[in-house]
């Protein structure tokens, strides 16, 4: 879509755009620097929602910032070693066998106890989730002036940053990434309703199903490019649509870019956590 | 997409749930399948290759103007894709298609549905198609896809027989099909399997989809040499070689050879050999404007002009014989003509670069939302075993008296030879054009395929609509009513809405348990004939769910393929090849091959229409 002057963005839904447009070197996350006026206005709101202090949450972070691909391969290794407690999958568990009521805050304890030990959610921090979430979703200038007006958005930022010490890719993980797998369960949830489904579907299968990747994610161009899949500018946002090309291939690596720069470091985490949820529900269930 | 393409995709979304397309007036019901064309060319396309292998260009061969053996380059950017050996695609999400596992892979028995939904009761015909609109899909779909050899060393699915069920062996096995090995990102995806054949439009069926295949079809039976003339090899009587077996090596004494020449029946003898003759007299003709020209490049040249003669063919004449309704007609002649129509183009040439003005030949290249492959989904709705009759009466065309009756199974493998040496081709090809095929409805499956005497092994038998069943379960293939829902037509609630025979519905609903979201995907199109509401369109040869695959996958046969789009021209073809493709059919090849048959197609509006009796 693109009216001069206004607005520039080239969507991408399959999987070999989003392959290739993740790998693409003109494209980055440094938002809201040039375009047209409806482009800093929502890339500039994605760069201050995700945010924390004035420092962007590593998610966000541009291709060089310093420090940034090293920080990345720690927590990867941290995530990828992590022993999955019983509690909280235990918990999960409970959900998909129907216990609907806490799921929010089950997940949000799950994912934030991979980061911070002994992290417990509350009904304050899934709720600040939830406005971090809706803040990060929302395309209504308005909100965008009345958020910054009354300092809900930076507070629930604050709440997330001090239940998990500061950390601020927990703070992403706790506040954002939590939705994904609060879909992902939801799901399980439909995918074990049917008689005889949650025995008979192999774990591994039920988290590649269920897995949700981000509906999607921003990269602004640096530079003039043609590609396949769109031509842009410097200043164009190039969206992502994770979660439909996930769909379309049910591939892992779509959903977590695992093969780009920008790789998400839980990609080998989040669908073993959901195999061993789909595991323990079967045992609940058996 | 378009803005045309946008407005079609709303007006399909907007109006099927009223009704489906071919209930509205005649413009709204074209425009409402184009508009579900571009929804499934987003929505119905997933891709399965997720390491292609890298494929180095073939030393000396023009990539570029003439077709790989096994299909590699077609795409210059992507050589891997539609060659033979690719993944099959699929035209649902990837999440759906898990194979099924017991016990729901047996729920309820395959042999159960044959016995008691799918075994002919007494023949049903199509009175407006003749036997070699049935033949034609077969030599296609040889063209397109085989699964190859099932997984010998797999477990034997053993299918449960009903009580009472007195087969032959006392057990069922079936061998499962056999999986491509899993690769990097294959973790937590379901199986997939692998196109032995290429998948493009490029006539595999007559020249192989290997090197060695194409070498062998090459080969004159008289001196074991390729001809260095670029034709096809025949005996001296014009009659295909003998290779006593089949392409996968299984023992068939008297099996005539060609590209494929597995579950080969007289059918596919006579348009093998129909089009065997067509490729040499294309020949004949290039060697005219290029006198110059050696063996090799007078094959491969005659063999684009082949396969994209069959490709027309196809769209022209056979599709709008199996879907003869104006909506139909309209669709399918335009895939190739566009609106502009034949008589325009022919004058004038294209107008632009879209394929609904124009038509798709000539039009630029576009895969849409994943690359070329055949589907599972497209190989299962095109399981059309019950256009076959049990019974052959093969008659002269000159007076249209009989010579020999013959069951199928005496028309089959090696028999196809037997008949030729009885009766004469043209009496052959007669006989099967004024014959019909039977109709897609339940109790019409052949007999004879039922309880099939394997060819290579004694004692083992096969039930193929048990199997067909048990494949598409298998391979994942949603069950009829998810795939409907998948592509945006009405899904049945309950047995009354899958049909209106009452019969039927009594006999579906036994078999299965009362479960309406349990019907297989074959046994709901095979109900739609008698569905006045939802089911066949008025005209249609086969269901409304198989055509929505069909306008996908036809559309794109052409439109993903390079010589059928970029180099659609007669810089590559040559100026004589190109203008045999536009002013031919399967009309002229008949009329050019068998003269003594032109009486016979003459009142034939399409040849694929019964042609008149002699003395009739």
């Amino acid at each position: 879509m693109r009216v001069p002057g206004l607005i520039d963005v080239v969507n991408v839904d399959t999987p070999e755009a989003v392959r290739a447009l993740a790998q693409d070197a003109r494209l980055d996350r440094v938002y809201g620097k040039a375009g047209p006026l409806l482009n800093r206005l929502f890339a500039g709101h994605v760069r201050e929602t995700l945010a924390h202090n004035g420092v962007p949450l590593p998610p966000v972070a541009a291709r060089d910032t310093a420090g940034r691909l090293a920080a990345c391969d720690a927590l990867e290794g941290r995530l990828r070693d992590t022993e999955l407690a019983a509690a909280p999958v235990d918990a999960l568990a409970r959900c998909v066998r129907g216990a609907t009521a806490e799921l929010g805050i089950a997940a949000q304890s799950a994912i934030g106890s991979l980061f911070v030990p002994g992290y417990a959610a509350t009904e304050e921090t899934w709720k600040a989730a939830l406005c971090l979430d809706g803040a990060l979703r929302s395309r209504n200038p308005l909100n965008f002036a009345r958020w910054w007006l009354n300092g809900r958005v930076a507070l629930a930022r604050s709440r997330l940053a001090d239940a998990c010490g500061g950390d601020l890719a927990a703070l992403h993980a706790t506040g954002i990434a939590v939705h994904n797998l609060v879909t992902a369960i939801e799901r399980m949830r439909a995918l074990a309703e049917p008689p005889g489904a949650l025995a008979h579907i192999a774990p591994e299968q039920a988290a590649s199903i269920v897995l949700k990747a981000p509906a999607d994610v921003l990269r602004e161009a640096t530079a003039h490019g043609t590609t396949p899949y769109g031509t842009f500018r410097r200043g164009t946002l190039v969206r992502l649509r994770l979660e439909a090309a996930r769909a379309r291939s049910l591939n892992a690596e779509i959903a977590f870019l695992s093969a780009s720069w920008s790789r998400c470091p839980a990609h080998a985490l989040v669908p073993r956590l959901l195999a061993q949820v789909w595991r323990r529900a079967q045992e609940l269930a058996a | 997409m378009s803005r045309l393409d946008r407005f079609l995709s709303r007006l399909a979304k907007t109006l099927w749930p009223r009704k489906p397309w071919f209930r509205w007036p005649f413009a709204i019901g074209v425009a409402m399948i184009l508009g579900h064309r571009v929804n499934m060319r987003r929505d119905n396309l997933s891709d399965t290759e997720n390491s292609p292998p890298t494929i180095p260009p073939p030393e000396g061969f023009d990539i570029r103007g003439a077709r790989t053996a096994d299909g590699s380059f077609n795409d210059l950017g992507k050589p891997w894709m539609g060659m033979a050996g690719a993944r099959f695609g699929r035209n649902m999400p990837i999440e759906v298609t898990f194979g099924e596992t017991p016990p729901r892979l047996y729920e309820p028995s395959p042999r159960l549905i044959s016995n008691r939904l799918l075994a002919r009761r007494e023949f049903v015909p199509v009175p407006h198609l003749n036997v070699l609109a049935a033949a034609w899909i077969q030599f296609m779909v040889h063209d397109w896809l085989s699964h190859g050899s099932n997984d010998k060393d797999a477990e034997p699915r053993v299918i449960p027989l009903p009580e009472g069920d007195a087969w032959i062996d006392g057990r069922m096995t079936v061998l499962p099909t056999d999986p491509d090995t899993p690769r990097k990102g294959d973790e937590g995806r379901p199986a997939v399997y692998t196109n032995v054949e290429t998948s493009w439009w490029d006539g595999s069926q007559i020249y192989g989809s290997s090197l060695e295949r194409q070498m062998l079809v090459r080969t004159d039976p008289a001196t074991g040499k390729v001809r260095e003339d670029g034709k096809l090899g025949l005996q001296p009587d014009g009659s295909l070689p003998i290779e006593d077996r089949t392409i996968r090596g299984k023992p068939s004494p008297g099996l005539e050879l060609s590209g494929v020449n597995g579950n080969w029946w007289i059918g596919l003898s006579v348009l093998h050999r129909l089009f065997t003759w067509e490729h040499n007299a294309i020949v004949d003709r290039l060697r005219i404007d290029h006198p110059e020209a050696d063996g090799e490049w007078l094959f491969q040249k005659a063999r684009l002009v082949n396969a994209a003669l069959m490709a027309k063919i196809h769209t022209v004449d056979w599709t709008t014989a199996l879907m003869d309704s104006p909506e139909g007609r309209t669709a399918m002649r335009g895939n190739y003509w566009g609106i502009a129509g034949e008589r325009f183009t022919h004058a004038f040439g294209r107008i632009g670069d879209g394929e609904v003005v124009s038509g798709i030949p000539g039009s630029p290249v576009n895969h849409h939302s994943a690359p070329y492959a055949m589907t599972e989904e497209f190989a299962a709705v095109y399981r059309l075993h019950s256009l076959l009759p049990d019974s052959y009466s093969f008659r002269r065309h000159t007076d249209d008296t009989e010579v020999l009756r013959a069951d199928l199974p005496k028309v089959s493998g090696g028999d196809a030879r037997r008949i030729h040496d009885q009766v004469a081709f043209d009496d052959v090809t007669y006989s099967l054009g004024t014959e019909n095929p039977g109709a897609l409805v339940l109790h019409n499956y052949p007999n004879a395929l039922r309880q099939l005497d394997r060819l290579d092994s004694q004692g083992i038998h096969l039930d193929i609509a048990a199997v067909d069943i048990l494949r598409d379960r298998e391979r994942g293939v949603p069950r009829y009513c998810t795939f409907r829902r998948l592509i945006d037509a009405h899904a049945p609630a309950d047995f009354s809405e899958l049909t209106d025979d009452s019969e039927w519905q009594r006999e579906l609903a036994e078999v299965y348990n009362g479960k309406i979201e349990d019907v297989d995907l074959l046994v709901g199109t095979l109900c739609e004939p008698k569905n006045s509401r939802y089911g066949t369109p008025p005209g249609f040869g086969f269901s409304d769910t198989a055509f929505r695959i069909f306008i996908l996958m036809a559309s794109r046969r052409l439109k993903s393929d390079r010589f059928f789009t970029d180099d659609f021209r007669p810089e590559i073809y040559t100026r004589a090849g190109f203008a045999w493709v536009q002013q031919n059919s399967l009309r002229t090849v008949i009329e050019r091959h068998c003269p003594g048959l032109r009486m016979a197609i003459a009142d034939a509006r399409n040849p694929f229409f019964p042609w008149k009796r002699a003395g009739g």
